[in-house]
């Protein structure tokens, strides 16, 4: 298994409490860009990758010419038989020009960045997308790309924002129907909105709760979907497959024996343009660090950990684990079933907490 | 020269009342120390001392003056640690000399410590001249605090020099002082060697230095010695004066003060008081020695890391060197792994070592409560002492125990009086006098044990009176108390390291205020955490912590893998100061909360 991952950094406006890399000035360098995402994937050795994944950014911001020259010479460096196929993209920019690149990659899912549905919080977040741009673009995007599965993102417990704002949220969302639903808790990526009182506990029971009802499957601690439509490339960021990420600020992940190492991009457009295929950072893990970053992150994915494939690949190591294990099983934060390590619905609302605990009797 | 232009003296006085800064003025005075180099208190030279503003070893600086009589004369200063942990310093120091400033702060008056180091010195049989400094302060009521000297100490103040270091003003007159009020040393050049180990301490570059007093005869480099009580005989390598800076000279003679080097490797072979003689011609009657000191406050040190170990080991190893009066011995914890239990002559000496070796040696350090030695006779007559409540065996086998008691003197204005005694009756105190050294003053004299003084005494007696009130103690035995362990269990885990020996009467509220405040300095986990706190098997209080219910985790894709290993490699660093105990995490605050418990209401 493996993923490719192409970072489109662009964006119109950056939203407050984003903390990804994108520029809002740089839509010149556009084609520069592409030519040296291209550039960068001819340095790396997989020809060949199983998944891939156009995010951002905002992909359905660029010039729709750009990118289908960029994504014709991508498919043809890389093929285009992807077991799955994302592109990302945000109401605004979804137009029919756009969705028509989508058709003809045969993109076989569209990510869209809703977040909120209410007018008010759309603004307070700053999103330059009204409410009404999602129900119409959703509804062209059903009608020209039919044979593409619809993820829609969300994210709730927003400071400031009440319960039932967020909850109306989710009813228009499952209203809309998409296969894939991502609901994320507000995070502080950035210093955004770090001091308004939250005026409610976290709604991640609620949430679940709901889009359990609507006949979504949770499975992952901010992942939703209709039965097989679970995104295969993000399951390769838990389980840490390798992955390789093009395109500034763009990390990718090699797997060896004994560790593993990550290296990233530079999160500078013009920087990165000038010299591709360099690293700006290496993150090397190995030994029992390499095993608790598969545990921790592994626990994200509520199908759990697979202990008899650690065992193999680590042996004892795995002991060093045991008894802080034990003892949030008997806390009821995780379970076995069989040889997999499960995360409760009590953990899963202390997933932080768990990886802290766990991580910390590392050597 | 012979020594009657010699003058040997010590400045003695209250904390804060200007000790350091009338010899710094001295020492301008007579330039011993050129202008440029001048910084203030220039006689406290390590950094935690200037940083404190108190002395802790003594230190010696020769001055030269030239007198209104027209005579030069040397002027030996031998300063004085000015703090109740180091009386024992103070003792030493004023042993090698012939007279002493008292100096007093002419706005507070007589303090404690005026009072505790003044009777040393008249049992020393010392000169003893009154300085009264910070005259310039509008406050400052010269009459008043001449009268309390003479009321309370017993000499004649009505000469007293009238001075204000920071001003500079009477330096010239506390000179003109020493020399006509101080007498000149005796001695004989032409008797055997006879001289007395003032104090001692290890220089990078010197190796061990040894301060003396010489009393009869002479000190040559390549003298043969002999130190009387070890007997052991060594050849002196070189002898000087400080200037402050260590000067070498030719010989020190009868009279004078000075060091001596002589290839010594250990600080711990050097007896203080120890009186250092020719071994072919000793002398007949060698200087009585001091009683060795014997810590009096003990705490458990840990380090955070537990590879640290031996780093600690190597530091404690290294201030010994430097201060002997320290002990350390290993010991291990259940809860705290591998350290040491540390002996101090006091909390204040405690907290200096402490300081230091994080400091100086870059090490990070749990410590437990400070503990004093208890005496614990058994049944079958076996009597143990310890210093670790750990070590307290089980009850039944306990016939009864002491512990160590101290004669402490408060001086306080009358205002405060009844606060104080309140604080001190709930410190089990026991009243031995009152009485009032001026309409609005009073001194206090109580018996107390040293463990209620250990715990928190100072700053609550700082606060019930404003700071008015001035302590002192000397130790004054042990005493049969009713004591038992108090334990705090977290999720019914013993943490020994918590243990605590108390009062029997305090044990339920004591127990009820240690849960609460292990409560307030134990932050939420993910699990609940039971606190509990018990004699034997007895629980006297108990509280939990409750777990935090939610944190909900944030996105994670491509990008955000190594964040969140860094962030929770900075989460774990975080809780470098943590101790793990039964899957609870315990923060260093958690292990002193026992020295803030309150007096029980
Ligand atoms: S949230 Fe999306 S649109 Fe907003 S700044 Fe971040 S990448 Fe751009």
């Amino acid at each position: 298994m493996s993923g490719l991952y192409v970072h489109v950094p662009f964006c119109k406006n950056k939203c407050g409490y984003c903390g990804f890399y994108s520029a809002t000035d740089a839509y010149d360098l556009t084609e520069r860009y592409f030519d040296a995402v291209l550039k960068d994937l001819s340095a790396r050795k997989r020809k060949k990758y199983e998944t891939l994944y156009i995010g951002g950014g905002t992909p359905s911001s660029v010039s729709p010419v750009l990118l289908s020259v960029f994504l014709d010479r991508l498919f043809s460096a890389v093929g285009s038989d992807f077991t799955e196929s994302t592109i990302e993209a945000n109401p605004e920019s979804l137009t029919a020009d756009f969705l028509s690149v989508v058709k003809d990659f045969g993109f076989s899912r569209l990510s869209v960045g809703c977040q909120s549905t209410d007018e008010s919080v759309l603004k307070l977040l700053g999103r330059i997308h009204g409410r009404n741009d999602i129900f119409r673009t959703a509804e062209s995007a059903r009608r020209l790309c039919p044979d593409t599965a619809l993820n829609l993102d969300m994210i709730f417990d927003i400071p400031s924002v009440e319960n039932s704002v967020q909850m109306k949220t989710l009813e228009d969302i499952v209203s809309i129907s998409p296969e894939h639903v991502s609901a994320y808790s507000y995070s502080f990526d950035t210093e955004y909105l770090k001091n308004a009182e939250p005026c409610c506990e976290s709604a991640f029971i609620e949430v679940k709760r709901s889009l359990e009802a609507a006949g979504y499957l949770k499975y992952e601690i901010s992942n939703f979907a209709r039965k097989g439509y679970e995104s295969r490339h993000n399951i390769g960021y838990w389980m840490l497959n390798d992955y390789d990420g093009l395109g500034s600020a763009a990390w990718s992940l090699e797997n060896y024996d004994g560790g593993r190492v990550l290296r990233g991009k530079v999160s500078d457009v013009a920087a990165y343009i000038t010299d591709p295929t360099a690293y700006a950072e290496t993150d090397r893990t190995e030994g029992v660090h390499a095993l608790a970053q598969e545990l921790v992150f592994g626990l994200r994915m509520l199908d759990g950990v697979d202990f008899s494939s650690l065992k193999y690949r680590y042996g004892d190591m795995l002991n060093i684990f045991n008894e802080r294990i034990e003892k949030l099983v008997s806390e009821g934060m995780l379970t076995w079933q069989m040889e997999k390590l499960k995360i409760t619905e009590k953990g899963e609302l202390l997933l932080d907490s768990v990886q802290e605990f766990l991580w910390d009797c590392l050597p | 020269m012979g020594n009657e232009n010699i003058r040997n003296f010590s400045i003695i006085a209250h904390i804060d009342h200007g000790k350091s800064t009338i010899a710094d003025r001295l020492i301008e005075f007579t330039a011993a120390v050129d202008k440029r180099q001048m910084r203030d208190q220039i006689l406290d030279s390590m950094d935690i001392e200037r940083e404190r503003g108190i002395t802790v070893k003594a230190q010696t600086i020769r001055l030269n003056y030239k007198a209104d009589d027209g005579n030069s004369y040397v002027l030996n200063l031998i300063d004085t640690p000015g703090h109740v942990d180091f009386t024992y310093e103070v003792s030493r120091s004023l042993a090698a000399c012939e007279g002493a400033l008292l100096v007093v702060d002419a706005a507070q008056g007589v303090e404690a410590q005026t009072i505790a180091n003044a009777y040393m010195a008249v049992d020393q049989e010392l000169d003893l001249i009154p300085v009264l400094n910070k005259i310039d302060l509008p406050s400052a009521d010269p009459d008043k605090v001449k009268a309390e000297i003479e009321d309370i100490i017993g000499i004649d103040a009505a000469d007293a020099v009238l001075a204000s270091a920071k001003e500079n003003i009477g330096t010239k007159e506390i000179l003109e002082a020493i020399v006509k009020k101080i007498p000149a040393p005796v001695g004989d050049v032409a008797k055997p060697l006879k001289a007395m180990i003032v104090d001692s301490w290890y220089d990078s570059y010197l190796g061990v230095v040894v301060l003396l007093r010489v009393i009869d005869g002479e000190l040559k480099a390549g003298d043969k010695i002999q130190f009387m009580s070890s007997k052991a005989e060594r050849i002196v390598d070189a002898v000087g004066y400080f200037t402050p800076k260590p000067a070498k000279s030719d010989v020190i003679r009868a009279g004078e003060v000075g060091f001596m080097t002589a290839s010594i490797k250990d600080i711990r072979e050097i007896d203080i008081g120890d009186t250092v003689t020719n071994p072919r011609k000793p002398t007949e009657i060698p200087f009585p020695g001091f009683k060795k000191v014997k810590p009096v406050v003990f705490c458990g040190m840990y380090p955070v890391e537990s590879g640290d170990y031996e780093d600690l080991r190597d530091a404690l190893e290294k201030l010994s060197l430097n201060d002997s009066s320290i002990t350390y011995e290993a010991e291990s914890s259940a809860a705290l792994g591998f350290g040491f239990r540390i002996g101090f002559l006091g909390l204040l000496h405690m907290e200096i070592i402490q300081e230091r070796l994080e400091r100086e040696f870059d090490l990070d350090l749990v410590s437990t409560a400070p503990t004093v030695v208890y005496r614990i006779t058994k049944r079958n007559g076996e009597v143990i002492e310890i210093d670790n409540p750990a070590g307290m065996p089980d009850p039944t086998e306990i016939d009864f125990i002491e512990e160590p008691v101290i004669a402490a003197t408060v001086i306080l204005p009358e205002e405060y009086i009844g606060g104080v005694i309140q604080l001190l009756i709930s410190r089990r105190g026991t009243q031995r006098n009152i009485k009032f050294i001026s309409k609005t003053r009073a001194i206090l004299e109580y018996t107390l044990p040293l463990a209620e003084v250990v715990m928190d005494f100072y700053d609550k007696l700082k606060s019930v009176s404003r700071g008015y009130a001035s302590f002192d103690y000397e130790m004054d035995g042990y005493a049969r108390g009713e004591l038992v362990k108090l334990d705090i269990l977290l999720n019914k885990d013993k943490v020994d390291a918590l243990s605590i020996i108390v009062h029997k009467d305090q044990a339920f509220y004591k127990g009820r205020d240690l849960a609460d405040k292990l409560k307030d300095v134990i932050h939420r986990q993910m699990f609940d955490i039971a606190i509990q706190a018990a004699v034997g098997n007895k629980i006297l209080a108990r509280t939990t912590v409750k777990a935090f219910r939610k944190n909900v985790t944030a996105k994670c894709y491509g990008g955000d893998i190594t964040r969140k290993r860094k962030l929770l490699e900075k989460q774990k660093a975080g809780k470098k100061r943590m101790k793990n105990v039964g899957n609870v995490e315990i923060p260093q605050e958690a292990f002193l909360a026992v020295l803030k418990l309150g007096d029980g209401k």
